[in-house]
């Protein structure tokens, strides 16, 4: 892989490492596709927003250029998150509802500043988190900032569409893709906003209007943009029986950004069309279900020889990890039930979605930070640089053993279920070509 | 102290596989210079903690990104199809037998590797 090209001060490369280590903690797989090679000059990134504090980590993550958040101004009242927000350059937002003092002048001011600098700036237009798998309506403040920065001289700004993608938002050690669409240059399309000879500034409704319009159109290009959950689920279910049928090799993972670009696709279609597809697929998974299945075990090849092949493989490898495993489950255990204990509150996945990266960052930094403690205490500071490093190494091999477990007995559930589902093969076979012909229709 | 024996285990090991994974990444490196990749790889050898140390913290992050779809040949072929289709360079009637062709040998490919 290579590194990334523009130049950045030293703060941006902290930033963006620290975001890498802590999403690739959160996370299980973050899989990115960027059609876009915007790498330079003013940008302004306008993502959905599902998971609250994740979306803005991930996006961190994902973007080769660290952007500078556009967030609400609330968080700004409370002492330590503000001088974070500060210092990772975030430019506070003013919202009626939060009631309270404000105004957006500043807001825009800060924007107008950070684009004619140069910077790249994210902003999530539909202003609150959403539990639904599609797009809210967007508000005009991503349009009006940067046609208030062009009007003011600011030269080659690019919109940036971008797609963010849970698996599950609510759980840790799960599954995202991001999805970075083709940017809108502004200056060669503001024809297309402007009618000639009129105000291209903000106070422009028209143009503003048409301008929403348009990042509205990209955002749901690249975003989860579905009826209901339901429809959601069976077309990216359907996108991955397509590549799966597609692949060299049906037993590999499909990548998940492949498989959410497609499912956009589809979710593009007519509604009739996605309709025939949703129950189709529905119904599929369905019978695989009752046998205990899904479409990635029914083609998973997964006979009694492979299965012992394949866990020998994992048994040594959980045999090397053991003795780190128990180091890291020593140290780690304590956060990881106070981690635990936040996911059991009842509150809408949006919030788990902020509460519970925030809650692991915490109670294992508190965790981490008294074992360093206590590790200077009984020998020097050397010993603390190298507890520093061995620390996430003890946390990851408890991580990969309890994953590497996890995949042993899932492939042995998988191999007897097939085993028994062998009497009805040629029936799923002609279910599966039968939901593939739907899919390949509707394509 | 009774753990002690379980030390060069716990400790050593790690450190050590970390170690050399630092020098195998510093001499792997594309975007360093032959000068540098030798004053940091002495650096992690004559201290190794505190040169293991600043060299992770010092490294940049790689993009994550990869910049096309990742899947074969015939995921490339049906998105070029999609894309001639919705370009207009293929009427719909055409697009729907190149798809079927697409997927149909996929599916024979398959049924040959499984029976």
């Amino acid at each position: 892989m290579p590194d990334i090209g523009p130049k950045q001060t030293r703060r941006e490369r902290f930033i963006r490492k620290l975001a890498g280590v802590l999403v690739r903690g959160i996370y299980r797989r973050v899989d990115v596709y960027r059609a876009d090679d915007v790498a330079a000059g003013p940008q302004l990134s306008v993502s959905n927003h599902f998971g609250g504090f994740a979306d803005p980590l991930l996006l961190i993550y994902a973007m080769p250029r660290v952007p500078r958040i556009v967030a609400r101004d609330v968080i700004w009242k409370y002492p330590i998150v503000r001088s974070i927000m500060n210092w990772a350059g975030a430019i506070p937002v003013h919202k009626p509802e939060d009631r309270g003092p404000g105004s957006n002048d500043v807001m825009f001011g800060s924007a107008y500043e950070a684009l004619d600098e140069g910077s790249h700036v994210v902003i999530f237009p539909e202003g609150i988190t959403r539990d639904e798998p599609s797009i809210g309506r967007v508000k005009t403040g991503a349009a009006r900032i940067v046609l208030g920065a062009r009007a003011t001289g600011t030269e080659g700004i690019h919109v940036t569409p971008a797609g963010i993608h849970y698996e599950d938002k609510a759980s840790l050690r799960s599954d995202v893709s991001i999805l970075i669409g083709q940017s809108i240059d502004l200056d060669a399309s503001i024809d297309e906003y402007v009618a000639p000879g009129d105000d291209p500034g903000p106070e422009n409704r028209a143009a503003v209007r048409s301008l929403t319009a348009a990042i509205e159109r990209e955002i749901r290009r690249v975003a989860p943009d579905f009826t209901d959950w339901q429809q959601a689920r069976a077309l990216t279910a359907g996108s991955e029986i397509l590549l799966r049928t597609l692949a060299d090799d049906p037993r590999h993972p499909i990548p998940t950004a492949d498989r959410d670009a497609l499912a956009g696709h589809l979710g593009r279609k007519p509604p009739e069309e996605k309709e025939q597809v949703t129950v189709a697929v529905t119904r599929y998974n369905e019978q695989l279900a009752d046998l205990g299945l899904d479409d990635s075990r029914l083609l998973s090849g997964m006979t009694g020889k492979r299965f012992i092949r394949r866990s020998l493989g994992l048994l040594l490898l959980a045999a090397i990890l053991l003795p780190f495993a128990v180091v890291g489950a020593i140290i780690n255990w304590i956060p990881y039930l106070l981690v635990k204990a936040v996911g059991l509150l009842r509150v809408a996945p949006a919030v788990l979605s902020t509460a519970k990266p925030l809650a692991a960052i915490f109670f294992f930094g508190i965790s981490w930070g008294l074992t360093l403690w206590g590790v200077f205490r009984e020998w020097d500071a050397g010993g603390v640089l190298l507890a520093a490093m061995l620390l996430p190494l003890y946390l990851g091999a408890v991580i990969v053993f309890l994953e590497t477990a996890q995949t042993l007995w899932s492939s042995f559930r998988t191999w007897r279920r097939l085993r028994r589902a062998r009497s009805s093969g040629d029936i799923i076979a002609a279910e599966r070509r039968a939901v593939l012909d739907v899919l390949v229709e509707a394509l | 102290m009774g753990n002690l024996s379980i030390m060069p285990l716990v400790v050593a090991l790690p450190a050590f596989l970390l170690i050399g994974y630092t020098i195998v990444d510093i001499v792997r490196r594309t975007d360093l210079n032959g000068g540098r990749k030798v004053v940091w790889a002495a650096a992690v050898v004559v201290l190794p903690v505190i040169g293991t140390f600043a060299y992770l913290l010092a490294r940049p992050f790689q993009d994550p990104a990869h910049v096309t779809l990742r899947g074969n040949e015939r995921t490339h072929a049906v998105v070029a199809l999609i894309e001639q289709r919705a370009a207009g360079s293929i009427t719909q009637d055409e697009f729907t037998e190149k798809k079927r062709a697409v997927f149909d040998e996929a599916v024979d490919t398959h049924r040959a590797r499984y029976s």
